[in-house]
């Protein structure tokens, strides 16, 4: 292992490792306040939109909660009664089942996604976040490729394999040089990667200037996600799906409170157990 | 009585519990990282520092802040076994891993190469 300890202008530091990751940071605050600038408002949907979304929700809550059920009998069963009778018979549909001359229902032309005028304008908001995100990331690489080329920066703590030395150590044509001496592109690349977290703790959980990947997972990401999942599902075939589980729901069902009398003099010693 | 095992974990107070226990583990492992550069750790010294502090941080987090129950307090929405909440707070994120990196780097380069 090469003992050598190169000695370094303590001006690089001051003017080239502190300004890149200052720099680094506050583009990261700036990527996020742009991005909040630019959505959009939300749009508006319309009352039978969200009648119908809520009413699948109501079900799936009810669908849920029905082993240890807070609701007592007649209110449970007069809810799912309701929301059976009304899943099959399309009250909650927003557009009304078409009827041919038969009388056999056609099937709604799911809408395809480059004519939906909601789901462009959300593809259009992606493209956008995407473009806000890649922009600043390019600038600065260029920025620092012309400025800050060509010399050593900084000494990794731990070794790499001399794969990496064309990456990090690029500009600095020296075969012999421990891979540990990186150049100033990599401690970019070091920044970027580590700063990630650093975003989250300043800017809280659902901040524009991070690539989400590690909290996607998270448990509430699916119950938010599905009923805004598109607006070409076709939801009569969900109503209908659901109105079958709400009625297997009703067979596992039990109220939380059954036997309370029982179980709370039990509990206080009143009745032996 | 298995009618207790209605879903008593209230989401938004877990959502912020999460976010919690990610804020003290990046900055713990960015002080941690700067502990390693300042000291002149390098390879495995450092990597020991890190595995050492993610171990302290865990068992400090899961026994003073969760009063040694943790998975009452973290946990994925449907509740989740004491085993598998040990197990989410002691797994350090990758952007921990990569904060702790940079500073390590950082503190390293400030104090001992310049």
């Amino acid at each position: 292992m090469a003992g050598e300890s190169l000695y370094l202008d303590p001006q690089i530091r001051d003017w080239v490792l502190f300004p890149i990751t200052l720099v680094m940071i506050l583009v990261g605050i700036l990527r996020n306040n742009v991005v909040q600038l630019l959505a959009s408002s939300p749009k508006k949907q319309s009352r039978k939109a969200t009648r119908e979304q809520r009413a699948l929700l109501r079900s799936q809550i009810l669908r849920n909660t029905a082993k240890a059920s807070p609701l007592p009998p007649s209110f449970f069963e007069a809810h799912t009664n309701e929301l059976v009778t009304a899943f099959q018979e399309g009250k909650y549909l927003s557009k009304p089942i078409e009827v041919d001359e038969n009388g056999n229902k056609i099937a709604p032309n799911p809408t395809s996604m480059l004519t939906d005028p909601a789901a462009m304008e959300g593809m259009m908001g992606n493209m956008k976040n995407q473009m806000v995100m890649m922009v600043p990331q390019m600038i600065i690489m260029g920025w620092i490729n012309f400025f800050f080329q060509g010399f050593v920066l900084i000494k990794l703590p731990f070794p790499l394999t001399l794969g990496f030395k064309s990456m990090l150590q690029r500009g600095i044509d020296t075969p012999d040089m421990d891979v540990r001496w990186v150049s100033s592109l990599s401690w970019y690349f070091l920044n970027w990667f580590g700063l990630n977290g650093l975003y989250r703790v300043l800017l809280g959980s659902d901040n524009a200037a991070t690539d989400k990947r590690d909290l996607a997972s998270s448990p509430f990401a699916t119950t938010g996600a599905a009923p805004a999942a598109g607006p070409n599902q076709d939801f009569n075939k969900i109503f209908i799906g659901e109105s079958e589980s709400l009625q297997i729901a009703e067979g596992i069902y039990k109220w939380a409170g059954e036997g309370i009398e029982e179980r709370i003099l039990r509990k206080y010693g009143k009745i032996p157990a | 009585m298995e009618e207790e095992k209605a879903s008593l974990i209230y989401g938004p107070h877990l959502q912020s519990n999460l976010s919690s226990v990610f804020n003290i583990k990046f900055l713990v492992f960015i002080f941690s990282g700067a502990t390693a550069g300042v000291l002149g750790l390098t390879n495995l010294y450092g990597f020991l520092l890190f595995a050492f502090s993610t171990v302290l941080c865990a068992a400090l987090v899961a026994l003073v802040s969760c009063r040694g129950a943790p998975s009452k307090f973290v946990g994925d929405g449907k509740g989740m076994s004491d085993k598998s909440a040990w197990t989410s707070l002691l797994t350090p994120g990758m952007d921990n891993v990569w904060g702790f990196i940079l500073t390590w780097t950082l503190f390293y380069g400030i104090v001992h190469v310049y």
